[in-house]
C-alpha cells in the first residue's frame, strides 16, 4: 500500500474526509444510521396514519406501522445522542480492504442476477464464483487460477444436477442452452 | 402412551432411510459448519433451510436441527488443534483444549469433548423430552392474551439479554417486526410497503432474509478468516475416551449439561453464556481451580457438555410454546412454517408422530455424531486450510441456487443481497441480528393476536391484563425492559450473555449461535 499515492488509496477515495480513517467513519456511520432510522420512523407514523391508525374502535392496519414508528423516532434518538455524546464505544471490526471487497462482491451478485437470464444460471454463477474468488484473493498465481476456476465449474455443474435434475427446479437458461 | 414408550417409537420411525439419510447429512453438515471458523449454526441452518425443506416433514427439520446440533461437536476441533474457536459456543474450549493440544495431548482434549458432547446431549435430550411434555399441556391453556403476553415477555428479553445496548436490541425488534408488515394486510387488506412490487404482496419469505442475514452476512464478516498455523498433531487411537477421564470429570460432565440445559431454555440467553457460567461453575468447585486453564480435561467437559445440552434446552420453547428463543431456532421456525407446521402446544397434539419421530432422530444423531466425529476429525481438520476464496464461492453458488428455488425468482436472490448488506453494516453497528430475526417471525403473528383481541373487546386493552398469567408476563417484560436501568443503578456487572456474546462475536465476525 505504501506505493500507491494516499490520494488514490481506497480508504480515502470511499470516504473522503476521513483521510481514510476507518474507526472515525465507524461512528459517523452509526450516527448516520441512527438518524435515518429517526426519519425512517417518522415514514411509518406518516404511512400508518394513511393506512388507517384506528377504525372505530378497532385498530386498523396502520396500528402497528404507526407505533412502529414511534418507537423507532424514540429509540434512534436515544442512539443518536449516544452516538454524538461518544458514549457508544463501536470498533471497526471490518479494515478498509475488507469493506472494499465487500462492496465489489456485492457488485459482483448484483451483476450475476443481471445476466443470468441472458447467460443461463450455471454459467452466471461459474463466473460469479471466479470472480468472488478473485475478490477475496487477488491472485494471479497459476495454482490458484486453477483451482479456483475448477472448483467453479464443478460446483456450478454439481449445483445444475442437484437443483435442476434432483430437485426439479426450473433453472433458468440462457443462450448456450443451460 | 406414556412418554417412554412415546419415545421409543420415534427412534423406530427414525431409523427409516428417508429420515436416517437427512439426520446424517444435517449433522455431517452441522460437523462442518461447527469447525469452520467463519460460519456459525444459524448460517448453516438458514444456508441449508431452502434445500432442506425440498426434502419434507419430518426429515427437513431432522437435517436442519442436525446442523445446529452437529455444529456443537464440531466447534471443538478447531478450538483444540488451532486454539480458534469453531464456533461462539466453543470458545471456552479453547482454553484448556488448546494448552492440551500443546503439550502434545491433542486427540485425549478431543476425545473428552467428543465425549462430554455425547453426555450434555443426553442429559439436554433427556430434559427436552422430560419437559416438552408437560409445558405443551399447560401451554394448551393459554389463551390469546397470555400467548400474547409469552411473545412480548420473549421478545422483550431477547432484546434486552440479546446484546451490549439494549436500545439497539429493541431498534433491531422493531425493523424485524416492520420487515414482517410487508405485504397484504391479513385482517383489514391493504398492501402495506410493497411499493407496488407483485412479489411483495404476499410479504418477505423468511428463509430468504434468513440466508442473506446470517449467511451472507457471516462470509462477508470473515472473508480474510485464513489459517495460519499449524494443527496440533494426534493419532486416530487417542481421540478414544478414557475411561479415567471420564470419572475423573463426572461432576463437571453433569454441572455442566444441567446448567447449559437450564440456560439454554431462557430465550436469548444462548449457549455461549450456558458454557461460561458452566465453566466458572466448574472452576469455582474444582479441588483443583489453579489448574483451570493449564489443560486439564475438566475445563473441556464443563463447556462441552454444556454447549451440547443447551442446543436442546434451546428447542423447548420453539416446539412447546412456539416461540424461538434464538437465532438458530427462529430459522427453525421458518422451517416448520414452510413445512406447513404450526410450533406450539398443539404440535403434541395434532402432530404427535412427527414431532415424536423429530425427538428419535436427535437420539440417533447424538449417538451417530460420537462416532462420525472420531472418524471424520481427520479430514474436518484438513478442510479447515481451504481457502475463503475457495470455499466461499462455492458456498455462495449453493445459496443462489437455493434461494432461487424457493420460489424460482431471482427477487429472492436480490432481497437475500440486500438482507446480506443490511445485516453486514448492523452487525458492525452492534445491531444485534437475533431480535430482529424474532420480530420478523413472530411480528406478524402478535401484530394479529393483539388486533384480533381488540376487535373482540372493542378497542378495551384492559383485557389483556383480566387474566392473572398475561399480567404477570407483562410485569416482567416491563422489569426486564427496565433490566438495563436497574444494573447500572445498581452498578451491577452486565449478564454475562452481553459482554460474552459480544466478545466471542467479534472474535468470530459476529456469527450467531
Amino acid at each position: 500500500m505504501t506505493s500507491v499515492p494516499r490520494a488514490l488509496r481506497p480508504g480515502v477515495l470511499l470516504f473522503p474526509g476521513t483521510g481514510g480513517n476507518i474507526r472515525m467513519t465507524i461512528h459517523r456511520l452509526d450516527q448516520l444510521v441512527a438518524l435515518f432510522l429517526i426519519l425512517f420512523g417518522a415514514y411509518l407514523v406518516w404511512t400508518g396514519w394513511n393506512f388507517g391508525f384506528m377504525q372505530g374502535t378497532t385498530p386498523g392496519a396502520g396500528y402497528f406501522p404507526a407505533l412502529a414508528g414511534i418507537i423507532l423516532i424514540v429509540l434512534s434518538t436515544a442512539n443518536l445522542v449516544r452516538g454524538l455524546t461518544g458514549r457508544e464505544p463501536l470498533k471497526a471490526r471490518m479494515s478498509r480492504a475488507d469493506v472494499v471487497k465487500f462492496l465489489a462482491i456485492t457488485a459482483a451478485m448484483l451483476v450475476f442476477i443481471v445476466i443470468t437470464p441472458v447467460l443461463g444460471m450455471t454459467i452466471a454463477t461459474m463466473l460469479l464464483m471466479a470472480a468472488i474468488g478473485l475478490i477475496i484473493r487477488p491472485s494471479l498465481e497459476p495454482g490458484f487460477l486453477a483451482r479456483l476456476g475448477l472448483t467453479s465449474v464443478l460446483v456450478s455443474l454439481a449445483c445444475l444436477f442437484i437443483f435442476g435434475t434432483l430437485l426439479r427446479v426450473p433453472v433458468p437458461h440462457g443462450i448456450f442452452g443451460f | 402412551m406414556d412418554i417412554f414408550g412415546l419415545l421409543i417409537d420415534g427412534i423406530i420411525q427414525a431409523m427409516q432411510p428417508g429420515i436416517l439419510a437427512s439426520t446424517m447429512l444435517g449433522v455431517i453438515l452441522g460437523l462442518l459448519i461447527g469447525a469452520l471458523p467463519g460460519l456459525g449454526p444459524a448460517a448453516g441452518v438458514a444456508i441449508m433451510l431452502p434445500i432442506a425443506v425440498t426434502f419434507g416433514g419430518t426429515a427437513a427439520i431432522a437435517c436442519i436441527a442436525g446442523i445446529y446440533y452437529g455444529a456443537m461437536f464440531g466447534g471443538a476441533i478447531t478450538s483444540i488443534l488451532l486454539g480458534i474457536p469453531g464456533d461462539a459456543p466453543s470458545v471456552m474450549t479453547v482454553i484448556d483444549g488448546y494448552p492440551m493440544a500443546q503439550n502434545g495431548e491433542a486427540g485425549r482434549a478431543l476425545g473428552m469433548s467428543v465425549f462430554a458432547s455425547f453426555v450434555g446431549g443426553l442429559i439436554g435430550l433427556a430434559g427436552m423430552v422430560a419437559l416438552s411434555v408437560p409445558i405443551s399441556r399447560w401451554a394448551l391453556a393459554f389463551g390469546p392474551t397470555e400467548l400474547t403476553a409469552m411473545m412480548v415477555f420473549s421478545l422483550s428479553l431477547v432484546s434486552v439479554l440479546g446484546g451490549r445496548n439494549a436500545i439497539k436490541g429493541f431498534v433491531a425488534l422493531v425493523l424485524g417486526m416492520w420487515v414482517g408488515m410487508i405485504g397484504l394486510d391479513p385482517i383489514a387488506g391493504p398492501a402495506r410497503y410493497t411499493f407496488g412490487q407483485m412479489d411483495l404482496f404476499d410479504g418477505l419469505d423468511f428463509s430468504v432474509v434468513a440466508v442473506g442475514l446470517f449467511g451472507l452476512t457471516a462470509m462477508f464478516s470473515s472473508m480474510n478468516d485464513t489459517i495460519d498455523r499449524a494443527a496440533a498433531r494426534f493419532s486416530f487411537r487417542s481421540l478414544l475416551p478414557r475411561f479415567r477421564d471420564a470419572v475423573a470429570s463426572r461432576w463437571e460432565l453433569l454441572s455442566g449439561s444441567i446448567i447449559g440445559f437450564f440456560v439454554g431454555v431462557l430465550p436469548g440467553v444462548g449457549a455461549t453464556a450456558a458454557t461460561m457460567l458452566s465453566y466458572a461453575t466448574a472452576k469455582r468447585f474444582s479441588r483443583r481451580p489453579h489448574e483451570f486453564g493449564t489443560g486439564i480435561v475438566e475445563g473441556i467437559a464443563a463447556p462441552e457438555a454444556a454447549n451440547n445440552s443447551a442446543s436442546y434446552g434451546n428447542m423447548i420453547p420453539l416446539f412447546t410454546l412456539g416461540i424461538p428463543g434464538s437465532a438458530t431456532t427462529a430459522v427453525m421456525m421458518g422451517g416448520l412454517l414452510m413445512i406447513g407446521l404450526q410450533p406450539g402446544p398443539l404440535l403434541f397434539v395434532n402432530n404427535s408422530d412427527f414431532i415424536w419421530t423429530l425427538f428419535g432422530s436427535f437420539w440417533v444423531g447424538n449417538l451417530a455424531l460420537v462416532f462420525l466425529t472420531l472418524l471424520l476429525t481427520p479430514l474436518l481438520a484438513s478442510i479447515l486450510y481451504i481457502s475463503t476464496a475457495l470455499l466461499y464461492p462455492a458456498i455462495i453458488a449453493i445459496v443462489v441456487f437455493g434461494v432461487y428455488a424457493i420460489e424460482f425468482s431471482m427477487a429472492n436472490v436480490l432481497i437475500a443481497v440486500i438482507a446480506g448488506c443490511v445485516g453486514l453494516v448492523l452487525i458492525e453497528l452492534e445491531y444485534p441480528p437475533v431480535p430482529l430475526v424474532l420480530g420478523l417471525v413472530l411480528g406478524p403473528m402478535l401484530e394479529r393476536n393483539v388486533r384480533r383481541t381488540l376487535i373482540q373487546s372493542q378497542g378495551d386493552l384492559g383485557v389483556f391484563i383480566q387474566h392473572p398469567i398475561a399480567l404477570a408476563l407483562f410485569i416482567a417484560t416491563a422489569l426486564v425492559v427496565l433490566l438495563p436501568l436497574i444494573l447500572r443503578l445498581l452498578n451491577l456487572r452486565k449478564i454475562p450473555a452481553d459482554d460474552a456474546e459480544a466478545e466471542a462475536m467479534s472474535a468470530n465476525n459476529g456469527k450467531a449461535a
